[in-house]
């Protein structure tokens, strides 16, 4: 079957919009030139490529499959992908693999949302397209228009979908001068010149042969050549200027026996086009005749007798008039037939292909100097041979797999291309006992690949330059078996061409989604796939019986491979999140999972949010956040039970540009912080010699963000006003000198401040003074101002006393920061932004210290007195937080949204009640596209993507990215206090919660929380509880 | 028209109430109130008092409509103000708590419970907590009964024990920073290696030898 001339080779996919006939038509095409794969009778029934069970239960494709099939001299590889939303990772999978692109459109339904998607798919990937205009035979029975009508209605579409294609190309054009006035001053290139010649021409024209009109539930289907040939035989005249005329306003003048433009025929409105004249109109006429219930057999005999049909008078003699019909028309106009030749004679051979399409697929690299230059020399050559697609057997082989799918074991081929048994070894995939074996999905580029031979995979973050450094990147493997796909079935084969489709095995381990393979090292990875949506319907899954959750995990690593398009993930929680694209792909997958992957029953959820806590700060006024931190004016004041200590805690809302730093750097702190100090010095040296950028020092990369943070601060302060900018920049670094601890867990985004060491101590007590650990591990301290003991005036033996345990209980103070940090007080979430002061007054125990009883009972005390301080503390710190006007803090989604002008408005809508925040709208150049990016809380993102396109009828696609954390500036236990406010809310009894409360009212719920809720809302509502009425 | 007139049957009276009793001074003093509302108000979620009480009278009995007498009031309370005795009969007295009432109480518990056992295991395969949907699910498994007398806490850490016998569930192992003299941390180390600890971090700073150690029980 492999074909070893490479002009002989198709590479094809069908797109088109959900429903729109890709399976039934792929059906004919492999009835027609399968080979006897399919009985010409069943076609457009069997649905032949849809063989997983689910396919054929919901009648729809959800995976794209691989068939040869040989048409003349012609071997084409032809790929049925999915037509649903949920699967377009599918699409573009297939149309990497492919050189052309069959596009069907329903001739009823017109061009769908999808029809833009695949388009545009067959656009970014440079194929080329073929329009397959579909059902023709509704025109007829259905709608019952006349062949005028019909024929303005495909026309329609026809100029319809050109308009798209013309759409995507000013798109370019306009990107490309956008491009070349940016870089105007240097050199334009000459190749951003290229675009601009075919640029009038429609992309379809059915004189050019690439637009096919068919029916393929009735089997038959024609371009315009057939016709041409036909009449051409028939009137005398040429086939060529026949096919001009076949479309479009050209008219046939009865009495000269000319063909005519517009201007030519008197009496335009009577007079029909060619198209219409000649073509649609025997073919109505011979519906029309076939379906009258007397039986038009006459005509019927007309058509068989003019086309010298073959038509077994037993399929003529049938009682259902539609049979005879498909039997008539399919071999009048055979649908494979005419399909196929259009892709033989349109569609460009590999060679032509790849020369068109390299560079999308190995995009010209800008390199830097100083680089290896054999290496580059060698990326070049492989770069020439992919684009020649040269198959000698010398050429550097180079083969890129759009997907890996799981086959179970025992469907494999027994048999060897020779005819020996193959051993199918058990364990090679990774997958252990597993009986799923998984399959590269590849298309070779250059070169020949054989079984058994060892190629290079490459990942898409590959670069050859780098040479031995990137060893993750690219791995060795063994090709164990190619196999021809044929639908379901697979035929294995020794070796493969350059510019085939080949299943191959082997590689399971080594691939996770898609790569590159090649028998070089020195070869660039192809650019990454297109994909039109991003996984964002999340979930959470777990096993129902807890023991299943190792065959849970290893089902879903499988599933993650076999899938191109899921995430998995596991939070912080514990949680296993799937991501799917919408919900028939998530229900796949879970059935998968269920059934083929994990074998054990699943539980499915919406996976847990997290927030963090904070306070009310003004944004505007740093200076006086800050002051409520030194002034000793609002502060908390909790005792420990036994009395003996005083605990103040003040806090404050850092920076926003601190906080964001703090959170972003947890691991350089960890790492500094953790004692790691010396160890990250060691690595260092190591590190710079592979090549890694880093900063000399990770400290002073820290210390140097965290300053040029807190200048932005500054700076934006000191705008309107420089001297309390001033002012602020001096406290700050008074501060920085002050930093004891990060909480929660030592390196999160809050920080616990060392007790200003000038405040005045009573002489009964003593201030448990903290050490700035941090700050001295940070190297913020200058060493100038921190050693300074703190000057007791008192010095007598019980202060001297009283001071070690004072430093005794230094950790304690701190273990109670990061216990109160790590869940604060609204409902046990994390602290985010916040900055406490702690100061812990130790007064003398009442007992004098030498009585000897007293003095066992304080060492009894000795056990319990740090974790009341700890307690304390803890409880200090929550209290004033909630004392500082307390906020809830949510996780947002960055969110991009792409839409047409028509969906707009139903698209705020959604996006308004999902309360997400609308940054930006603006128009794309050249497409009627809006693009509109905003904010949206990860809590409301459930279902949002399904909404969206529920809402939008699938016209608005979204992508989500975590963002960043943000406080609700609403307070959650807001009370109308000021007659406005009452007059607007009323008394605050019946206020409804806002959504602040509710969303902490909803945590605390899950988490088993008291919440503030009235068990029944109105108490005369309730039912009586008679027994008899 | 000889039948009877026809009375509406919609409502029954006096079946939407809730008794709270109060014994003092040898006397039994009521209030009606609507039953699932004591509770709340007691927790001061509600503060509307008419959306508790039925109405701001004493009674000696409610069901059958008798009013308490105003010198039993006096003896009793110092006072014979109905709506001031109304509030300490609320506050105070006896009731029996209602369906929904303790529907809520035990689900919060039951969750706070769960939410108590999560936070204190791991999963030993993926050293990672078990997800609450999971505990709950794992809790109605065992049929474990909420005892709304005793201490959540008290009650996860049998859970905790119950669940250990039927699924891979462990304790997760707690996180212990030691400050030992320098002279006794060879002991120390010896104990804690008879506990099978992992120590995770070890630092020695002047004359105090500071462990931090992951122990494993």
């Amino acid at each position: 079957m492999v074909d070893s001339n490479v002009h002989n080779v198709r590479n094809i996919c069908i797109l088109a919009h959900v429903d729109h006939g890709k399976t039934t038509l792929a059906d004919h095409l492999i009835a027609g030139t399968g080979g006897g794969l399919l009985h010409p009778k069943m076609a457009g029934k069997l649905r032949f490529m849809d063989f997983l069970d689910e396919e054929q239960r919901r009648a729809i494709t959800m995976k794209s499959s691989s068939i040869a099939l040989k048409f003349r001299d012609c071997s084409i590889n032809l790929i049925d992908s999915p037509g649903h939303m949920d699967f377009c990772s599918e699409v573009s999978t297939a149309a990497r693999l492919s050189d052309g692109a069959l596009v069907l459109v329903d001739a009823v339904e017109g061009v769908h949302i999808q029809t833009h998607a695949v388009l545009r798919q067959a656009w970014i990937e440079k194929l080329t397209p073929c329009l397959v205009l579909n059902k023709l035979d509704r025109l007829i029975s259905e709608l019952e228009l006349t062949p005028m009508e019909a024929y303005t209605r495909l026309l329609r579409i026809v100029h319809e979908v050109n308009g798209i294609m013309s759409g995507y190309k000013s798109e370019k054009y306009l990107s490309d001068v956008d491009s070349m006035l940016a870089s105007q001053s240097g050199e334009v290139g000459d190749e951003n010149l290229e675009f601009v010649e075919d640029d009038e021409e429609d992309t379809f024209q059915p004189q050019k042969g690439n637009v096919a009109f068919v029916c393929a539930l009735d089997g038959w289907g024609f371009t315009i050549n057939e016709f041409s040939e036909f009449y051409a035989s028939k009137f005398g005249a040429s086939s060529s200027a026949l096919r001009k005329a076949l479309w479009g306003p050209r008219y046939f003048d009865p009495k000269s026996k000319m063909i005519v433009g517009k201007k030519g025929i008197e009496g335009l409105s009577k007079a029909r086009p060619m198209f219409v004249q000649f073509v649609l109109e025997p073919l109505w006429q011979v519906y029309q005749s076939a379906m009258k219930p007397d039986g038009g057999k006459g005509l019927l005999d007309k058509v068989i007798k003019s086309f010298n049909l073959n038509v077994p008078q037993r399929e003529l003699q049938n009682k259902d008039p539609k049979l005879v019909l498909q039997s008539v028309m399919s071999r009048w106009l055979p649908l494979s037939d005419s399909v196929m030749s259009m892709v033989v004679r349109c569609m460009p051979d590999p060679m032509a292909a790849q020369s068109f399409r390299i560079s999308r697929l190995l995009p010209n690299r800008l390199l830097q100097d100083k680089v290896d230059s054999v290496v580059v020399e060698e990326a070049e050559l492989v770069r020439k041979s992919v684009e020649l697609c040269d198959s000698t057997p010398e050429a550097p082989c180079v083969a890129f797999v759009s997907k890996m799918f799981a086959v179970p074991t025992k469907l494999l081929p027994r048999r060897g291309p020779n005819g020996e048994s193959l051993e199918n070894y058990v364990d090679e995939d990774g997958s252990g006992d597993s009986d799923e074996c998984f399959l590269a999905f590849a298309r070779i580029f250059s070169g020949v690949l054989c079984s058994g031979q060892k190629v290079f995979v490459l990942s898409a973050l590959y670069d050859p330059l780098k040479g031995d450094s990137v060893q993750k990147h690219v791995q060795e493997a063994e090709l164990q078996s190619l196999y021809l796909m044929m639908g379901q079935g697979l035929v294995p084969v020794t070796s493969v061409n350059a510019g085939n489709v080949v299943a191959i095995r082997g590689l399971g381990q080594h691939i996770l989604k898609s790569a590159t393979l090649s028998s070089t090292r020195n070869c660039w990875p192809f650019a990454s796939m297109a994909f039109q949506v991003a996984p964002t319907l999340r979930v959470a899954i777990e096993p129902s019986d807890p023991a299943d959750i190792g065959a849970l995990m290893k089902g879903l690593r499988l599933l993650n491979r076999a899938d191109p398009f899921v995430g998995v993930t596991v939070s912080s929680r514990g949680e296993h999140v799937l991501a799917a694209a919408g919900e028939v792909h998530l229900e796949r997958c879970i059935k998968d999972l269920k059934e083929r992957f994990a074998k054990v029953n699943i539980e499915v959820s919406p996976p847990l949010v997290s927030y963090r806590e904070s306070i009310e700060g003004d944004a505007s006024n740093p200076v006086d956040n800050l002051r409520t931190l030194t002034s000793s004016s609002d502060y908390f004041e909790k005792l420990t039970p036994n009395g003996r200590c005083v605990v103040r805690v003040q806090v404050t809302k850092l920076p926003a540009a601190v906080t964001k730093v703090l959170d972003e750097s947890t691991e350089t702190l960890a790492d500094i912080i953790g004692g790691k100090h010396g160890q990250t010095n060691v690595d260092l040296p190591l590190a710079q010699g592979t090549g890694v950028l880093l900063d000399e020092n990770p400290i002073e990369a820290f210390k140097k963000r965290l300053m040029d943070a807190l200048e932005i601060d500054i700076s934006m302060l000191s705008e309107n006003d420089k001297d309390r900018a001033e002012k602020y920049r001096i406290k700050w670094q008074k501060l920085l000198k002050r930093f004891w601890a990060f909480g929660p867990g030592q390196v999160g985004p809050n920080i616990l401040f060392t007790p200003d060491p000038k405040i005045e101590i009573d002489d009964s007590s003593f201030l448990i003074v903290g050490s700035p650990l941090v700050s001295e591990r940070l190297g913020l301290l200058d060493g100038c101002s921190n050693d300074h003991p703190p000057a007791s005036t008192s010095c007598e033996i019980i202060s001297e006393e009283l001071r070690l345990e004072a430093e005794t209980l230094q950790n304690s103070i701190v273990s109670g920061f990061q216990l109160a940090t790590s869940a604060g007080p609204l409902c046990d979430e994390p602290m985010w932004g916040l900055g406490f002061v702690v100061e812990a007054h130790i007064s003398p125990s009442t007992e004098q210290p030498d009585d000897p009883e007293s003095k066992h009972q304080h060492l009894e005390q000795h056990g319990i007195f740090p974790g009341q301080v700890m307690a304390t503390v803890k409880d200090a710190c929550r209290a004033v937080v909630l004392q500082n006007k307390p906020r809830i803090v949510e996780a947002m989604y960055f969110c991009e949204l792409n839409t047409r002008t028509e969906h707009l408005g139903r698209m705020y809508g959604v996006l308004n009640k999902r309360r997400a925040r609308v940054l930006k709208e603006e128009m794309q150049e050249g497409s009627p596209l809006f693009t509109v990016q905003a904010y949206v809380p990860v809590s409301e993102s459930f279902g949002f993507a399904d909404d969206l396109r529920r809402e939008t009828s699938g016209g608005a696609s979204a992508l989500l990215v975590l963002s960043h954390w943000e406080a609700l500036p609403e307070d959650p236990f807001f009370v109308p206090k000021t007659e406005e406010e009452i007059e607007e809310f009323g008394d605050g009894s019946s206020v409804l919660h806002n959504t602040a409360r509710k969303l902490i009212d909803s945590v605390r719920r899950r988490k088993g929380l008291p919440v503030e809720e009235k068990v029944v809302q109105h108490a005369n509502k309730q039912r009586t509880r008679a027994r008899k009425v | 028209m000889s039948k009877k007139l026809l009375q509406p049957i919609g409502q029954k009276r006096l079946t939407n109430v809730a008794v709270v009793r109060l014994k003092k001074h040898g006397n039994r003093f009521e209030i009606a109130c609507y039953p699932n509302k004591v509770l709340s108000w007691r927790s001061g979620v509600e503060k509307d008092l008419d959306e508790v009480l039925q109405s701001q009278t004493v009674y000696s009995n409610v069901s059958k409509g008798v009013l308490a007498k105003s010198k039993e009031l006096i003896a009793a309370f110092g006072t014979d103000d109905q709506s001031k005795i109304c509030l300490e009969i609320l506050n105070k007295g006896e009731l029996q708590v209602a369906g929904k009432e303790r529907e809520s109480q035990l689900s919060s518990q039951f969750r706070d419970i769960a939410t108590i056992v999560m936070q204190k295991t791991i999963n030993p395969e993926t050293q990672r907590p078990y997800t609450i949907s999971m505990i709950e699910r794992l809790m109605h498994e065992i049929h474990f009964a909420v005892d709304p007398h005793s201490s959540s806490k008290k009650q996860a850490l049998e859970v905790i024990r119950e669940l250990q016998k039927q699924f891979p569930i462990k304790r997760a192992p707690m996180r212990i920073r030691l400050t030992v003299p320098e002279n006794t941390s060879s002991s120390l180390v010896e104990k804690l290696n008879a506990w099978e600890a992992t120590i995770t971090a070890r630092d020695t700073s002047g004359s105090q030898l500071s462990f931090v150690s992951l122990s494993i029980w």
